[in-house]
């Protein structure tokens, strides 16, 4: 039953040679899409109306395309406070219907007077109003991307009450979320009354934060966005990403942008540096939820990996906070080991293990059970938790 | 009483394991540790001290680097002392009950939870007056019981002052429990001359 | 007397109960020195010391309590050896440098073991106490204690100091009396051994003042070298005291055979003493059989002129005008034998000059001399010059075998009559080269070979002093009652000690850890149980405890008695 590395041996010699060539195609890809990137570099105004048009959602370029910016110099003192969050999803075949969200952080001080909190705080919904979304006749269920949006809001609420508690004695402070600032989740319903009902509080929440002058961040690991790629092809193309010309002239039937993640085309940043600083553009229904709170970002070499960093715009727009944001990322990331320190430990705080489910369900059942509730787990719900214990 | 230095996390007749209250801040190999309970105190020897993640999935890596080493680690990642836990494991050498201490296991382990206190110098010296839990720990299985027993010698002489010959007179308790095996016996002891 | 005294201590004792079989002395004042492993009854004990105790604090001898369940033992070290509790010590010991390891070790996997033999027991019921300790008849348990005997304990199996318990010593591991029970002491003949310059003399002198002070029998000293009676010179050089000095003449006179030398220390001796040759019998020259080298065919013409002449056989056979060869046919002895008889009677006897060809018995001082004894003061008789063995065998057995006739007569008439005629007073007389009278062949014929063997049948005992023991005939040895020895080096000698005394395998051990000066061993009839003891000093502490007479030093002393015999003249 062993593996036979006799018969695989020829047919790793064989990928290789493919995957070699796919290489040097690649090479070749990046070196056309970084010279679309370097023709484009200094339209800014054209670029911008492009974006604010395409019914895609684009990039709208804050400063020159191929700028770059050395990484700022480290603040001696300086606390970042990062969360996460975790769920227990409703379950249909439980006793009950309710979920729980988990709300993780760290507080981390650094430089004369180091410290840590790290902490988390469960909430368990199950009252009505928690696990539906209604307005007048309709009334949708909490869960999946809705889910997330609450949890989002929450850990984002968390970190504005966090800055609000520690952020004033003055020390440079930054919050930092994990994942993209952008609740593109509810991006594909649009006018849906859902969005009013979910996005206001978080915005509500980064108002909190503006109005705390306390810098907001968002780490995106291996980014996989094409907001500034699509801008170059539309802007090279013309909006005709089909008969893309240069593209096709090279012979090969593909676009070299088309597809191309945008961190691939800031991949000459040294470690430290960041790339231009770039607005989302949001479509005008949706932007009227977001109003001058729309994300801003950009990306940067923390040496690991090519990030994307997102920030709310006060943030992107004040050249102190940006810098901070710039180099409290990069630094995090050097602590973290190729991840910010604070998210990580924000993100253990946070998780719920199957342990941990397993336990909350057996606690749960007990309470009810002891309450007069009758129990409904199913026996595949049984089984499964078998298997946790 | 003495602040507690942990909690019991783990615990059986023959052994309890507390997690340090502070990382790193494990009582000293071989030093006496208690469990006060409501009728009776466990007493043990720390025979192990752990480091690690407070997860089983939180594997410490190497951070150190560009000159940043030791203590300044700590310094730059104040996150570390709370993610990391230091734990202890002391080996159960008899109890109090009625007053009286008894050199053999308790009938029941100290509970999970309850929290762990060094012992004070009072106590380790009326610990150390008799030192028949010696044979319990010569005796218990895949324990450092050779080294423990050093230690914790070493220590009870510091708080047993008054009694100069401390030292032999546990060297000869060990020389009576030991006399069958003297390659051991000569081991213990050879540890226990330095510092004379 | 002697049940009641040694033991009040005991009655005061409180008991413990019965989980702690320690008595309360032994634990509060007497250190453990170990614990008894094993052992049988009759080849004695083996205890495990206790890492605390040296084993060069055990000395064999050593007088040791074990505390046993029932019983307290009292007990003697016999041996004293170095164990390991296992072989890998031995094999791997530790360096001289390793001081810790080796107080470690010493104790504990390698350690001391000494070998007890049980002497007495006691138990510790209460009535049991008041009848003293016995003979042991069994072991203490397992693991009993063994215990430094401490002053109690000594006063518990020897007793205390009194009126009849006079202290020989002290044991040597504490400053506690151990006396001798006097009474007991006369009662039977005892032997003072050790070789010469272990101090014999002083132990004799110290045995002599503890006689006389308590008064428990009379003394006659055969004293050879002239040292019991005035002051004379210790080994050291110094000189010491004699009885005369201690006591007053009332109770001590001294007698001598040489008045021109007692003379010459300027000392008044108060008798002299002459033989005549009437009063020399066969039997006195049959004990000079070796000291005059005749053969036996010469005693047994001997006899034959002593049956032809009665008592003037001496004189008659030395008289110038001898007809030898007539005397020959009359009497059937052997001509040569005879004359060589002949030669050496004139050469070594009726040449003495204490020995009177006729000296009528009221002119020879011995009626006085004896007269003395029955009155119960203690005689001394010197020698002066005549300090070679013939004159002093002589002089002795002469004396000896008149008082004896006459002790046995007293004693006999009382018997006889029981009217409440007294029986004379207890009588001990002290010889010196002991082996010369009572060797196998002399103790069958001569007059202290009787006595010895009658034992208090008559009143009379023997104080014998020697250093050859072995030379001294085994019936006779067997019968003497307290054994005082010094230091023995002749294997014969410390054989002949142990004559009749069981368990004396264990005490030939301690006989031989003995100091060559001032130490002795004690066993028999005086003492509960043998010990090695410190006699105890022959000093001015020992002269004023003798009471009021000792206090003055020197001839002072003399010439106080002087004065007192003028108020009271010795006559009376």
């Amino acid at each position: 039953m062993t593996l036979d590395l006799l018969k695989v041996g020829p047919q790793i010699a064989r990928m290789g040679v493919t995957l070699r060539e796919r290489s040097a195609r690649y090479s070749l890809r990046l070196a056309r899409a970084r010279a679309a990137l370097a023709e484009q570099a200094a339209n800014l105004d054209a670029l911008a109306k492009i974006a604010a048009d395409s019914r895609r959602r684009l990039a709208t370029p804050l400063e020159r395309l191929d700028a770059r910016h050395s990484l700022p110099q480290l603040p001696c003192d300086y606390r970042v406070i990062g969360t996460d969050g975790s769920q227990i999803e409703p379950d249909r075949h439980g006793i009950a219907d309710y979920y729980l969200l988990n709300v993780g952080w760290a507080v981390i001080a650094y430089g004369s007077q180091p410290s840590a909190e790290l902490a988390s705080e469960p909430r368990l919904f199950f009252e009505r109003g928690d696990l539906y979304v209604a307005a007048g006749e309709r009334r949708v269920p909490v869960q999946d991307h809705h889910l997330s949006a609450k949890r989002a809001t929450l850990e984002l609420g968390t970190g504005a009450d966090l800055a609000r508690a520690h952020g004033r004695d003055g020390i440079p402070t930054l919050v930092l979320a994990d994942g993209t600032l952008l609740l593109w989740v509810l991006e594909d319903r649009p006018g849906d009354f859902l969005r009013k009902e979910l996005l206001s509080p978080y915005v509500e929440a980064m108002s909190r934060l503006r109005e705390l002058r306390v810098p907001l961040a968002s780490y995106v690991s291996r980014p996989r966005s094409v907001e500034v790629s699509g801008l170059l092809i539309e802007a090279t193309c013309r909006g005709d990403t089909a008969s893309c010309r240069a593209c096709a002239a090279s012979g090969e039937g593909d676009c070299a942008l088309e597809g191309l993640p945008d961190r691939e085309l800031f991949r000459d940043l040294e470690p430290g540096e960041r790339s231009a600083r770039f607005s989302m553009t949001l479509s005008e229904d949706l932007g009227a939820y977001w109003q001058d709170q729309v994300p801003q970002f950009f990306y940067l070499n923390v040496g690991s990996e090519l990030a994307r960093v997102e920030a709310s715009p006060w943030t992107g727009d004040d050249p102190t906070a940006l810098a901070l944001v710039h180099v409290l990322v990069y630094e995090q990331c050097r602590k973290g080991l190729g991840y910010p320190a604070v998210l990580a430990r924000a993100h253990e705080q946070a998780v719920v293990s199957m342990r941990d489910r397993a336990s909350f369900q057996h606690l749960l059942d007990g309470t009810l059970a002891r309450a007069g509730v009758p129990a409904r787990s199913s026996e595949k719900q049984l089984s499964k938790r078998m298997r946790a214990v | 009483m003495s602040e507690p230095i942990g909690e019991i996390v783990e615990t059986a007749v023959a052994e309890f394991t507390a997690q340090a209250y502070q990382f790193g801040q494990s009582p000293p190999f071989g030093s006496f540790v208690k469990v006060e309970l409501p009728d009776w105190t466990a007493y043990g020897l720390v025979y192990a001290i752990r480091s690690g993640g407070v997860e089983p999935g939180l594997r410490p890596v190497v951070r150190g680097r560009d000159g940043v080493r030791d203590a300044a680690i700590y310094a730059e990642n104040p996150d570390l002392e709370q993610v990391l836990r230091t734990e202890f494991t002391a080996l159960t050498i008899g109890f109090q009950e009625d007053a009286e201490l008894r050199t053999f296991l308790p009938p029941q382990p100290p509970p999970l939870h309850w929290s762990v206190h060094v012992c004070s110098d009072d106590e380790v010296v009326r610990l150390s007056e008799q030192l028949e839990y010696f044979r319990t720990v010569l005796a218990a299985a895949q324990i450092p019981a050779d080294a423990l027993l050093a230690a914790n010698i070493r220590l009870a002489r510091l708080a047993r002052a008054g009694e100069p010959d401390f030292t032999l007179r546990a060297g000869r308790e060990l020389a009576t429990l030991l006399k069958r095996d003297y390659a051991r016996l000569n081991g213990i002891l050879r540890g226990l001359r330095t510092g004379d | 007397m002697s049940a009641a005294d040694p033991f009040e201590q005991g009655h005061g004792m409180a008991r413990s109960g019965d989980e702690a079989p320690l008595s309360p002395q032994s634990s509060i004042l007497s250190p453990r020195l170990g614990l008894v492993v094993e052992g049988s009854l009759v080849e004695g004990l083996r205890a495990r010391l206790d890492a605390n105790s040296s084993v060069e604090d055990m000395r064999v001898g050593r007088f040791v309590r074990i505390a046993g369940e029932k019983h307290d033992f009292f007990c003697l070290v016999t041996d004293v050896r170095l164990s390991a509790t296992s072989n890998d010590v031995l094999a791997d010991p530790p360096a001289p440098e390793e001081g810790f390891l080796r107080q470690v070790l010493a104790g504990t996997a390698a350690y001391g073991e000494i070998a007890i033999q049980p002497m007495l027991m006691l138990s510790r019921e209460s009535q049991a106490e008041q009848e003293g300790p016995r003979p042991p008849r069994t072991v203490p348990i397992h693991f009993s204690s063994v215990v430094a005997a401490d002053e109690g304990d000594f006063e518990r199996v020897f007793g205390k100091e009194d009126d009849f318990h006079f202290e020989l010593g002290r044991p040597r591991e504490m400053e506690v009396p151990v006396v001798l029970d006097l009474p007991r002491f006369v009662e039977r003949s005892n032997g003072v051994f050790g070789k010469s310059g272990t101090g014999k003399s002083f132990l004799t002198r110290l045995l002599l003042c503890g006689v006389i002070k308590s008064g428990v029998a009379t003394n006659l000293i055969f004293d050879m070298h002239s040292e019991y009676g005035w002051a004379s010179q210790s080994e050291s050089g110094e000189l010491v005291r004699g009885l005369r000095q201690l006591f007053p003449s009332t109770k001590v006179v001294v007698y001598t055979l040489d008045p021109d030398s007692t003379r010459q220390r300027v000392v008044k001796p108060d008798g002299q003493i002459s033989i005549g040759l009437n009063e020399i019998e066969v039997e006195d020259v049959a004990l000079l059989q070796e000291e005059l080298r005749l053969n036996p065919t010469a005693v047994e013409s001997a006899s034959l002129c002593e049956n032809e002449f009665r008592s003037d056989w001496i004189e008659k056979l030395t008289a110038d005008d001898m007809d030898v060869a007539d005397l020959v046919k009359r009497t059937g002895a052997h001509a040569e034998s005879l004359a060589a008889l002949r030669r050496k009677l004139i050469a070594h006897i009726t040449s003495l000059k204490f020995v009177k060809r006729n000296v009528s018995e009221a002119s020879s001082g011995l009626d006085k001399l004896i007269a003395d004894l029955e009155r119960g003061r203690h005689v001394v008789l010197e020698f002066g010059q005549h300090r070679r063995l013939l004159p002093y065998m002589l002089v002795a057995n002469v004396i000896t075998r008149r008082i004896h006739r006459i002790w046995t007569e007293k004693v006999e008439r009382h018997k006889q009559r029981q009217d409440g005629t007294p029986p004379p007073g207890q009588l001990m007389i002290t010889i010196e080269e002991a082996h010369k009278f009572l060797n196998p062949r002399a103790a069958a014929q001569t007059i202290f070979g009787t006595i010895a063997r009658e034992m208090r049948k008559y009143n009379v005992t023997l104080l014998v002093v020697d250093q050859r023991p072995s030379g001294i005939d085994d019936e006779v040895l067997s019968q003497i009652g307290t054994r005082i020895t010094c230091q023995l080096s002749d294997d014969k000698d410390i054989e002949a000690i142990f004559t009749g005394v069981s368990g004396a395998g264990h005490l030939r051990a301690v006989l031989a850890t003995l100091d060559s000066r001032q130490e002795a061993i004690i066993l028999g009839h005086a003492v509960p149980m043998p010990l090695p003891l410190r006699i105890r000093p022959y000093d001015e502490e020992f002269y004023s405890s003798l009471g009021p007479w000792a206090d003055d030093p020197g001839l002072a002393i003399a010439r106080a008695s002087r004065t007192y015999e003028q108020l009271f003249p010795a006559d009376e």
